[in-house]
């Protein structure tokens, strides 16, 4: 990748993002203008900006090099998230805004009236905004070491300080312009370099490559193994190599492979000749085993694990709530979700396209561990020349948009919660210190662990999402008999046996088989858990039912129309 | 688009009497009905694709339908649904503004009674 046109693109984006940041900055008056824009924000505007800012690196490289790596079953992940909106709008769109709360603590204080679930709640959203956000800050760190080979460290630093800076400055009216802009930023980022994949595939004689057969090489390759790896041969293999396999070290020796298994050092580089296979990465037993691979073990039941993650935890993410807010009414909020739902899918017909094409021309990333990389080397290898750079640097500023848009969102979201929990006084001020608390702790997050792929850590921010949000939205919502000790139980024993698998499986602590896959894959027993414990806890204390559940619910179904004064002096009240 | 609610019903809902209770509980009753409708489509398709993909066994079948086909059918779902919504709102509205209308002395009686029966036309 060439450099000199990759930099000047993600240069362009972050000066974008920081202008139309401060352009928010100039009419961003007031308190209610800095957490959700006055609530004036219109459908088509609105729907812009929640899809630039829900479609984050994991979309943008993740997808492409989950399919490259695990073929066709992978296409479940951005299924899942854009089926989660549907269940978003089914059972919680319309009524989450006509709460008249800013984020879920106020929505779960103002449902449940108890400061305990409300605090609960708060670590929750935090807790989860962090998880998300920290395999954002490592995505921008390695795809700046991709194009610009700057250090990792680098692209997660730089994409934290824009976020601080573009929060701090203009709150959510300046979010909404940036991520609005953000969406076709990344529409076009992959639109345009897919047509001419698509376009010099067609010229390339229209190959195609069978999911089921380990991927072949159309020309001689040469693959740098970064960190230590296991290869596995179904037959001999004919390679040039220098660095170590097997504890012998070789200079440019060409050696052929015999059939078994081989240990790969970090830092050997291979070349394979033409039309040779690319061996398979066998999944390693060390602790940061990927999820994804983890499936092999059980792949229906990681598939469904996976559909019930993603399609009950799009609700709870504190990023994707607080845009609701911003909506003018409840009508508004729902039709937005339409227009959201009609954007996100068109997103995701592109992601498919580079992985198919990613297995046919990039299949050495298999190998490598950076298969996140796929969408963004495909341009240059596949059309080349100086067209091929530009599209490239394109690509490249599309991904940067993505980092930038999912973790403004998600700083701006913890960074509320902070300012109105954890920090004194509810200022303009306040806020903007929370902003960089919010920031500082995932960066030192991104910068210590590493090794866990951009879309696995999503996967497992989904899975605390839905066994703690989840249930606590929907029965919020839809029952009258949830009471404060129930939502305290489910929350504690959904979210956090989800938290808890999580942190098992990141740690390493089971190895393989079914407790592994059990653990990595959460959401199917631990959504049930959540949901059970919230209904038996709230039917074992019936004298706990708030006071003014009906007027809530009230508030919450009834449509503006009849309830204009209502909410009008319900939302001034809460905040001011 | 429709006359301002009348004071009297509005008032009863604001004031949490049983019968305002009784509209609200109507009117989640027939939402909650729409959403479940949605969501079970939605959860018997997922549910079922899966299986039927393994049972198949072809790559070419799962990216087709994943990739490409329930894009347009996740967002006819969600039209569908908002557009029920709606008209689950709009026909309050009208029931609402309707008791309003009506005299006095038997507005409260006759709007208890059309409550649940409109709950129940919403069923069919």
């Amino acid at each position: 990748m060439h450099q000199s046109y990759a930099i000047p693109a993600v240069a362009a984006v972050v000066l974008a993002t920081v202008l139309i940041g401060g352009f928010g900055l100039r009419i961003s008056r007031t308190t209610s203008d800095f957490y959700v824009a006055s609530r004036t924000v219109g459908p088509s505007l609105n729907a812009a900006a929640i899809s630039g800012e829900y479609l984050s690196a994991a979309s943008f490289l993740g997808i492409a090099g989950l399919l490259l790596l695990h073929g066709p079953d992978m296409l479940w992940y951005p299924v899942g998230y854009t089926a989660g909106y549907l269940v978003l709008l089914i059972f919680v769109a319309a009524p989450l805004r006509r709460s008249g709360a800013y984020t879920l603590p106020d929505f779960a204080e103002g449902r449940l009236e108890s400061r305990q679930v409300r605090r609960l709640v708060s670590v929750f959203v935090v807790g989860a905004g962090w998880l998300y956000l920290v395999p954002q800050l490592q995505g921008a760190g390695l795809t700046l070491e991709i194009l610009t080979g700057a250090p990792r460290w680098l692209g997660g630093t730089l994409v934290a300080a824009v976020v601080v800076l573009a929060v701090a400055a203009g709150g959510m009216r300046s979010i909404t312009f940036v991520q609005a802009f953000q969406y076709w930023l990344k529409l076009t980022a992959l639109l345009v370099p897919a047509l001419f994949l698509v376009l010099a595939w067609q010229g390339d004689g229209r190959p195609h490559a069978e999911f089921d057969e380990p991927a072949g090489l159309r020309q001689q390759q040469s693959v740098r193994v970064t960190e230590p790896v296991d290869i596995r041969l179904n037959a001999p293999l004919a390679v040039t190599l220098t660095g170590a396999v097997d504890g012998r070290a070789y200079d440019d020796a060409r050696v052929t492979l015999a059939e078994g298994t081989h240990r790969i050092d970090g830092g050997t580089r291979l070349t394979f000749p033409e039309g040779s296979q690319v061996p398979a990465a066998e999944p390693s037993s060390s602790a940061s085993r990927p999820l994804a691979t983890s499936r092999a073990d059980h792949p229906l039941y990681a598939t469904y694990g996976l559909i019930v993650a993603t399609f009950l935890g799009t609700m709870g993410l504190p990023h994707v709530v607080v845009r609701f807010y911003t909506s003018p009414n409840g009508r508004t909020a729902r039709r937005t979700t339409v227009v959201v739902l009609a954007l996100i899918g068109a997103f995701y017909l592109l992601p498919p396209l580079y992985g198919a094409l990613g297995r046919l021309y990039a299949p050495e990333l298999t190998l490598t561990g950076h298969a996140d990389a796929a969408v963004l080397l495909l341009p240059e290898r596949v059309i080349g020349g100086l067209g091929g750079d530009l599209l490239g640097a394109l690509v490249a500023g599309g991904a940067f948009a993505a980092f930038l848009s999912t973790a403004s969102g998600l700083t701006m979201a913890v960074a509320g919660v902070l300012s109105q929990d954890v920090l004194p006084s509810r200022g303009v001020r306040h806020f903007r210190l929370a902003t960089v608390l919010a920031t500082l702790v995932p960066l030192a997050g991104a910068l210590l662990v590493t090794g866990v792929p951009v879309a696995d850590a999503v996967g497992m921010a989904f899975a605390v999402s839905a066994s703690s949000f989840c249930p606590l939205l929907v029965l919020g919502i839809w029952w009258r008999r949830l009471t404060p000790p129930g939502a305290v139980a489910g929350l504690l024993l959904g979210g956090g046996s989800a938290t808890v698998a999580v942190g098992l499986t990141v740690g390493g602590a089971v190895g393989s088989g079914w407790p592994h896959t059990l653990l990595a894959w959460p959401a199917v027993w631990s959504v049930p858990i959540g949901f059970l414990a919230m209904v038996l806890g709230s039917l074992a204390t019936p004298g706990s039912v708030p006071p003014h559940t009906s007027a809530t619910m009230t508030r919450l179904h009834l449509p503006e129309s009849l309830t204009v004064r209502q909410t009008a002096t319900a939302a001034e009240g809460e905040r001011k | 688009m429709h006359r301002p609610p009348g004071h009297r019903t509005q008032s009863e809902i604001d004031e949490q009497t049983t019968l305002g209770a009784a509209y609200v509980r109507s009117l989640m009753r027939s939402q909650l009905r729409a959403g479940l409708t949605a969501f079970g489509v939605l959860a018997l398709t997922a549910a079922t694709l899966p299986l039927f993909f393994g049972a198949l066994g072809r790559p070419v079948v799962v990216w087709t339908v994943l990739g490409f086909g329930c894009y347009p059918v996740l967002v006819l779902i969600a039209w569908w649904y908002v557009r029920r919504a709606e008209r689950n709102e709009r026909d309050f509205a009208r029931l609402v503004q309707g008791a309003e209308s009506s005299p006095a002395s038997d507005g409260a009686a006759s709007a208890s009674d059309a409550a649940p029966a409109s709950d129940g036309t919403e069923g069919r």
